[in-house]
C-alpha cells in the first residue's frame, strides 16, 4: 500500500519524537544545536552591547547586572562577544567539513570502484596526509598562508578530507560486491544511477554521523588555531582567539577567558551528543543491542 | 532516574568547582592554602623583611620574559642577553647612575682640545677568565675584531674607527690611544654602551673559528670577558647560570653572589606567584596589574625607573599619510591620556618627541601633541584625507598593547577606517625594517627602541634619515625631511657637545610641530620588582633591564 | 614480518622525504626575512648581506634544499635563529620533555579508558554506564587548553596544590639527567623530592593531554566490549557457570581489544597535536611547544626539524602498534 503524503510526515514525526525520547541526552543534544545555529544567525543581533566597541574605562569589569559576563581588557562585554561569535565557529565547520565531504568522498568512492592501480594511488596519497599528526599540520600552513579565518579554514581542509576519503573508500569496496549493486551492473544501470540509487543511501547515514562529530573537531581546531594566534584577527569575538586575549588576565579577571570556553564546551558537546545519538539511531547492530 | 541523579551530581560537583576557582581573588597579603610560610606582618609603612627563604642565599635568582640568545658582543643581544653580558663582560668605562661616566677598565682618560685624539690608561694586573692578561693589545684587537666582523653593532664602534688597524695606537703595554681626523666628542659615551663595547679575550676569538667566522658562533654560547661571574650553564631558552670569576680584579671582599641564575619565565603573570612566594629574588617585568598589587607588597620593592626606553608608532609617511598636516592630524587623534592612564595604568608616562626627558639633548620646551578631534579633523581637510579612507595599523601586541584599539575608535568618530593586521613579533619587526613597497605597506606600526648610548645622533640617526629607509636602517615610516637630515648630519660631526645640543633642539621642532614621523607614544619605565633583602641595584638608563650582579648581595 | 617490516622501512622514508620537501617549500614562502631577524634593527645593509651569505639564504631555493638535504643526512640540522644554537642541541633538551609527557598522558588514557569502557560495558545501562558515557562524550568535547587554565585557576592561583608549569621548581638543587626524564632520573639518583617534585609537575599537563584519547579509548572498548559479549562464545562461556568477571576479563576483554590497540596508535597522533596545546598553555619545554614558536617566529631550520622527528615518530609508532596488533591477533600474519 503506497504510502501518503501525510503518513510519510506522521512518521516522520513519530520517529523524531521516538528518537529524542529514547535518551533524554539526545534532546539536550538537539536542543544545544539548534541553540547555537540560532545563535549563528542572531547572535549579534540579541547582543546587548556592541562585541567590537571599546571603553577602556570600564576594563576588566567582574560580572554584573550591566555585564552578565563582565568586561574584558578593553571595556567591551563579554557577553555580547561570546553571542557574536557563534556565527564563527560555525561558518567555519560548514565550510570546512562541506569541502572536506564534497573532495573526500569523491576521491574515496573513485578509488574503491576504480580499484586497481587508481586505487593504489589515491590512497597512498591519503595515507601521506594521513601520516601527520594533524594541528602541527594545520599549524605550519596556518603560519605560511599568513593568519586569519581564511587561511585556518583552507590549513584544516587539508587535514581532513582523507579521512572522509579513506571512510568513503570502505564503503564502496564494501558495498561494491552486494546482490543488488552486482545486479545493477548486470542490467546495464550506468555508474551514475548506481551511485545515486544504491550506494548513496547506504552511504549517507554514517556520513552524516561523522559529520556531527567532525563539527565539534573542526570547531575546536579552529579555537585552538585561533589560541595560538594564527586563526581569527582582533577584533573578531571568536571563542578561540577570546580565551588568548583572557589568558593572562586569569588570575583575578577569570571570566575573560571563562565563559567563551564554556561557550565551547557546551557548542561542542551538544554536537557530540546529537552525532552519538544519530550512530545509536542508525546502527542496526547497536539498535539490536538495545544500546 | 539513576540516570538524573548521576547527572545532578555531576553538575553540583562541576558548580561548586567553579564557584571555588572563581571566588574573590586572594589579596597579595594572604597565603594560598597549603603554603607553611610564616607571613610578615604589616606593621609599620617600612620595607619588611621577605618571607623566609627556603633555597641557597649566596644565589640570586632572578626571572627574565625573554630567551637569552646572542651574547658574542658585535652581534645583536636579546634583553636578556644584554642582562648576562653584563656580568661576565667589562667595557672601558660604564654610565653612572644618575648620568656621567665612571671609570671601569680605564684607569684614567684624556681627550685633547678637539677631540681628535683620545688617550686611556688601563687598568694594570686584570685577567680574562681564560687566564690570559688584559692590556693594551688586547683592547686593539678586541676592537679589530668588533669592526671587522660586520655584524649588528659593529657600527657602534664602527663610527669611530674606520680604519682600526691605524687609528688605534698601542703606546705602551697598558697605554692605548685613539686617533681621529674629525673631533669625535662622542666617542666616551660609546666606549661605555652595552652595544657592541664589551672586550672579549682575543685568545677566546682567535682560537674557536668556525669556517671563518671569527667564533661567532662559539661566543654566541660561551663568553669569556674581564667581568665579575662566568658562565657555567647556558641554556638560553630556559635558564643561564653565573658563578663567580675568583680572579677577578675588584676582589670578593664584602657581600656578593656567589651564583647568579638567569631563568627564562616567558609569561610574565607567573612572576607575582613567584615573587608572592619567594620563589625568586627578583623579576624583570610584571604585567600593569601586578604591578598595582605588588606594589603594594611590603615584602617587596617595586622601581618604577624612567630612562631612555619609549614606545613610538611609525606613521608611514606615503599614501594618505603623505602630508605632514596628515600626521600633525594623527597626533591630535591619538587618545594619549587613555593610553597612559587606563591601558597602561599611569605606569608610564607621555613621549613628546625623538628622545626621552633622559636623553642628552632633549628640549623640555618642546612642543607637546594632546588630544584634540577638533583640530584633527580640520587637518585631515587641509591634507585632503576623505572620510572612508581606509588605514592599516600593524601590530604583534608587544608594544602599546592596546593603543590600536584605542586608534581605531578615535579613527571612527573622524570617518576613517582603520584595520588592525595582528602579526608575531618577529614579521612585525622584518616587516617595519623592510623595503616592501608603498602599495599595501602599513599606515601605522608601534615599535619599542632605545638608544645605544646617551647620544642624540645615535638615538635618532637610524629611525630618521632618508638614507636609511626600510633595511638600509630602521626608518621604518620612510621618513624624509630636508632640514631634518642636515640637522642629523651636522650632529654627526660636531666638535663639542654644546654645538650637539644646539642642533638637537631644532632637530625636535621639526619632528614634533611641523613633520611627524611618529605618534610619541610613552616612555617606558624599567618596572623591576625584588625583595627587600636584595640589595645594591641602581638604575642606569643606558643599561635597561639589566643589573649591577657585582654590585648586589642579599641582607 | 620481514618483508611486512621492509614495505613499512620504505614507506616512512618515502613520506619522510616528502615532508621534508614540503616543510621546506613552506617555511621559504613565509614573508619574514630571516637575514633581518637575526641581525636585529641596528645592522647595515653590509651586515644583512654577510648573514644571507653565511647562511646561504641569497642562493636559489632548489640549491638550498640540496644544501640542507646533505647536511640532513650528516646529522646537521643547522642552526636555531631564536636560541642560537643548534637544533639538535635544543631537540636533545626538549624531546625527553615531550616524551615523558605524553607517555604519562598515554598510560592514564589507556588505563583510565580501558576501564571506563570494561565498566561501563558491563554494567550497561546503570548509573556507572551514564557518568563514564557522560565522561567520554565531555572529554571529547572540553577544549584542552580551556581546561588547562582553569585547573590552573583552581589548583594553582586559589590553592596552590600543583605548580603553574614547567618541568620542576625554580630552587630545586640540580641533579643529573642521564634519561632527560625527569621521573626517572630522580629514581635514580636517589632524589626522593626531586622526585615528587617532578610527578606534581606532571600531573596537571598529563591528566588534560590524557582526556581527549582517554574518551575515544573508553567509547572503542566498551562499543567493542558490547559487540564481543553478544558472540557466542560469551554465552557458551557463561552457560558453562564461569563467574561474569572471568568472562569479561578472560574472554571479552582480550578480543575487544584489538581495535582499540589500533586506536592507540592513532591516538598517538593526536596527542602530539593536542600535546602542542598543553606545552603551551604549561609552559612545559617540549618539543610542541619549541614547535609553536619556532613556526611563529619563521625559524625555519627549526621548524623542519620538528616536523621531520614528529612525523618520524608517528610513523614509527604506528609500526609498532601494527606490530603488536599482529602478536594479540593471531589471524592475522604480517
Amino acid at each position: 500500500m503506497a504510502e501518503t503524503e501525510n503518513g510519510r510526515f506522521t512518521r516522520l514525526a513519530r520517529d523524531t519524537v521516538r528518537y529524542l525520547s529514547r535518551d533524554w541526552l539526545n534532546a539536550v543534544g538537539v536542543t544545544i544545536v539548534f541553540f547555537v545555529l540560532f545563535l549563528a544567525i542572531f547572535g549579534s543581533k540579541i547582543a546587548p552591547h556592541s562585541p567590537t566597541e571599546i571603553d577602556p574605562r570600564s576594563r576588566l569589569q567582574p560580572t554584573s547586572k550591566d555585564h552578565w559576563f563582565g568586561t574584558d581588557q578593553v571595556g567591551r562585554d563579554v557577553l555580547s562577544r561570546v553571542l557574536s561569535g557563534a556565527k564563527y565557529s560555525v561558518s567555519m565547520a560548514a565550510v570546512i567539513l562541506s569541502v572536506a565531504v564534497t573532495v573526500g568522498v569523491s576521491v574515496g568512492l573513485l578509488a574503491g570502484f576504480a580499484g586497481g592501480s587508481a586505487d593504489e594511488i589515491l590512497m597512498r596519497l591519503t595515507d601521506l596526509f594521513l601520516a601527520f599528526p594533524a594541528l602541527i599540520f594545520a599549524i605550519a600552513i596556518a603560519a605560511t598562508l599568513g593568519r586569519g579565518l581564511t587561511s585556518t579554514a583552507i590549513a584544516l581542509t587539508t587535514v581532513y578530507w582523507p579521512w572522509y576519503a579513506r571512510m568513503a573508500r570502505g564503503q564502496a569496496l564494501s558495498l561494491k560486491s552486494r546482490e543488488y549493486v552486482l545486479a545493477a551492473r548486470c542490467t546495464g544501470a550506468s555508474f551514475l544511477r548506481i551511485l545515486g540509487r544504491h550506494i548513496w543511501p547506504n552511504v549517507l547515514p554514517v556520513l552524516l554521523i561523522q559529520i556531527t562529530l567532525d563539527v565539534g573537531y573542526a570547531i575546536l581546531s579552529t579555537a585552538g588555531l585561533s589560541f595560538l594566534g594564527l586563526g581569527a584577527q582582533p577584533p573578531q569575538p571568536e571563542w578561540g582567539a577570546m580565551i588568548l586575549d583572557g589568558r593572562p588576565y586569569m588570575r583575578d579577571f577569570w571570566w575573560v577567558a571563562t565563559f567563551p570556553g564554556a561557550a565551547l564546551f557546551v557548542t561542542v558537546l551538544g554536537f557530540n551528543l546529537l552525532g552519538d545519538g544519530l550512530r545509536d539511531w542508525l546502527d542496526p547492530q547497536l539498535r539490536r543491542a538495545g544500546k | 532516574m539513576r540516570v538524573r541523579i548521576a547527572t545532578l551530581v555531576t553538575v553540583f560537583v562541576a558548580v561548586g568547582l567553579l564557584v571555588s576557582a572563581c571566588g574573590p581573588a586572594v589579596t597579595p597579603t594572604e597565603a594560598p592554602e597549603g603554603t607553611p610560610r610564616p607571613q610578615p606582618e604589616a606593621t609599620s609603612t617600612s620595607p619588611v623583611p621577605a618571607p623566609e627563604l627556603g633555597r641557597d642565599p649566596n644565589t640570586l635568582l632572578i626571572s627574565t620574559y625573554e630567551g637569552i640568545s646572542g651574547i658574542d658582543p658585535p652581534g645583536f643581544p636579546s634583553a636578556s642577553g644584554s642582562l648576562v653580558q653584563r656580568g661576565v663582560y667589562e667595557g672601558l668605562l660604564a654610565a653612572k647612575p644618575g648620568g656621567g661616566l665612571k671609570l671601569v677598565l680605564a684607569e684614567s682618560y684624556e681627550a685633547n682640545e678637539d677631540n681628535t685624539v683620545w688617550t686611556f690608561r688601563l687598568r694594570q694586573g686584570v685577567k680574562f677568565h681564560d687566564g690570559t692578561p688584559f692590556n693594551a693589545k688586547a683592547v686593539k684587537d678586541n676592537y679589530i675584531r668588533t669592526v671587522g666582523i660586520e655584524l649588528s653593532l659593529s657600527g657602534v664602534m664602527g663610527r669611530f674607527l674606520t680604519d682600526p688597524e691605524n687609528q688605534m695606537v698601542i703606546v705602551d703595554e697598558y697605554t692605548i690611544r685613539f686617533e681621529f681626523d674629525e673631533p669625535q666628542p662622542a666617542l666616551a659615551d660609546a666606549l661605555a654602551s652595552s652595544y657592541g663595547s664589551w672586550i672579549v679575550s682575543p685568545k677566546a676569538f682567535n682560537e674557536n673559528q668556525a669556517e671563518g667566522d671569527w667564533s661567532h658562533a662559539w661566543l654566541d654560547t660561551h663568553a669569556v670577558g674581564t667581568g665579575p661571574y662566568v658562565l657555567e650553564e647556558f641554556r638560553p631558552t630556559e635558564e643561564v647560570t653565573l658563578v663567580k670569576f675568583d680572579d677577578y680584579w675588584q676582589g670578593w671582599e664584602g657581600s656578593h653572589f656567589d651564583k647568579v641564575v638567569v631563568k627564562v619565565i616567558e609569561d610574565v603573570s607567573q612572576n607575582r606567584q613567584l615573587l608572592e612566594r619567594g620563589d625568586v629574588d627578583l623579576v624583570v617585568r610584571v604585567t600593569p596589574e601586578d604591578y598595582e598589587v605588588l606594589r603594594q607588597n611590603p615584602s617587596l620593592v617595586a622601581h618604577m625607573e624612567y630612562g631612555l626606553k619609549y614606545t613610538i608608532v611609525f606613521m608611514g609617511a606615503y599614501g594618505p599619510l603623505a602630508s605632514p598636516e596628515a600626521r600633525q592630524a594623527m597626533s591630535y587623534a591619538f587618545p594619549y591620556d587613555d593610553h597612559v592612564d587606563v591601558i597602561q595604568m599611569g605606569q608610564v608616562q607621555r613621549l613628546y618627541g625623538p628622545f626621552t626627558a633622559s636623553q642628552f639633548g632633549y628640549d623640555p620646551d618642546i612642543f607637546k601633541y594632546e588630544t584634540d578631534l577638533e583640530k584633527a579633523r580640520e587637518l585631515l581637510a587641509e591634507a585632503g584625507v576623505e572620510p572612508g579612507t581606509e588605514l592599516v595599523w600593524l601590530t604583534s601586541g608587544h608594544y602599546a598593547a592596546g593603543a590600536d584599539l584605542l586608534m581605531q575608535s578615535q579613527l571612527e568618530k573622524l570617518g576613517l577606517k582603520l584595520t588592525i593586521e595582528k602579526v608575531d613579533s618577529e614579521t612585525q619587526f622584518t616587516t617595519i625594517f623592510s623595503d616592501s613597497p608603498i602599495e599595501g605597506r602599513f599606515n601605522f606600526a608601534d615599535m619599542g627602541w632605545w638608544p645605544d648610548y646617551d647620544d642624540p645622533w645615535n638615538a635618532a640617526q637610524a629611525l630618521y634619515h632618508s638614507e636609511n629607509w626600510g633595511s638600509k636602517g630602521a626608518n621604518g615610516s620612510y621618513y624624509a625631511n630636508p632640514r631634518a637630515d642636515e640637522l642629523l648630519n651636522e650632529m654627526r660631526v660636531a666638535s663639542t657637545k654644546e654645538e650637539i645640543e644646539v642642533l638637537a633642539q631644532e632637530f625636535q621642532n621639526v619632528l614634533t610641530e611641523q613633520d611627524p614621523p611618529c605618534l610619541w607614544v610613552s616612555e617606558d619605565p624599567d618596572k623591576t620588582i625584588h625583595r627587600t633583602d636584595i640589595k645594591g641595584y641602581e638604575f642606569v638608563p643606558l643599561y635597561t633591564e639589566t643589573y649591577p650582579l657585582y654590585d648586589m648581595y642579599r641582607e | 614480518m620481514s618483508r611486512f617490516l621492509i614495505r613499512r622501512a620504505f614507506f616512512t622514508v618515502l613520506v619522510l622525504w616528502i615532508l621534508t620537501v614540503v616543510t621546506f617549500t613552506l617555511s621559504h614562502v613565509i614573508p619574514a626575512d630571516p637575514a633581518r631577524l637575526m641581525a636585529g634593527p641596528k645592522a647595515s645593509p653590509e651586515i644583512l648581506d654577510n648573514i644571507r651569505r653565511r647562511y646561504g639564504l641569497d642562493r636559489p631555493l632548489p640549491q638550498q634544499y640540496g644544501i640542507y638535504i646533505s647536511r640532513l643526512l650528516r646529522g646537521d640540522l643547522g642552526v636555531s635563529m631564536d636560541s642560537r644554537r643548534l637544533v639538535v642541541q635544543d631537540l636533545k633538551d626538549f624531546f625527553p620533555a615531550t616524551v615523558e609527557l605524553v607517555f604519562c598522558a598515554m598510560c592514564l588514557a589507556v588505563l583510565g579508558g580501558i576501564s571506563i569502557g570494561v565498566l561501563t560495558a558491563a554494567y550497561r545501562g546503570s548509573v556507572i554506564d551514564h557518568l563514564g558515557r557522560l565522561l567520554s562524550v565531555g572529554g571529547l568535547s572540553i577544549p584542552a587548553f580551556w581546561l588547562g587554565l582553569l585547573l590552573q585557576l583552581l589548583l594553582y592561583y586559589r590553592l596552590g596544590w600543583l605548580p603553574f608549569g614547567e618541568r620542576t621548581s625554580t630552587d630545586l638543587t640540580a641533579f643529573a639527567h642521564p634519561t632527560g626524564l625527569y621521573t626517572a632520573d630522580a629514581l635514580l639518583a636517589g632524589r626522593w623530592d626531586a622526585f615528587i617534585d617532578a610527578a606534581k609537575h606532571l600531573i596537571m599537563p598529563a591528566m588534560v593531554l590524557s582526556l581527549e584519547p582517554l574518551a575515544v579509548i573508553a567509547r572503542l572498548t566498551r562499543a567493542s566490549m558490547l559487540e564481543v559479549m553478544l558472540q557466542d562464545y560469551i554465552r557458551t562461556a557463561r552457560a558453562k557457570g564461569m563467574k561474569e568477571t572471568v568472562v569479561i576479563v578472560r574472554h571479552a576483554l582480550k578480543n575487544a581489544l584489538l581495535p582499540t590497540v589500533t586506536m592507540i596508535g592513532m591516538q598517538i597522533g593526536w596527542a602530539l597535536g593536542g600535546d602542542v596545546l598543553v606545552e603551551v598553555i604549561f609552559n612545559w619545554p617540549g618539543v610542541g611547544r619549541y614547535a609553536a614558536k619556532s613556526i611563529l617566529s619563521a625559524d625555519h631550520s627549526a621548524v623542519m626539524a620538528v616536523a621531520l622527528l614528529i612525523g618520524a615518530v608517528y610513523l614509527v609508532a604506528n609500526v609498532v602498534v601494527d606490530i603488536v596488533y599482529a602478536a594479540i591477533d593471531p589471524r592475522i600474519s604480517l
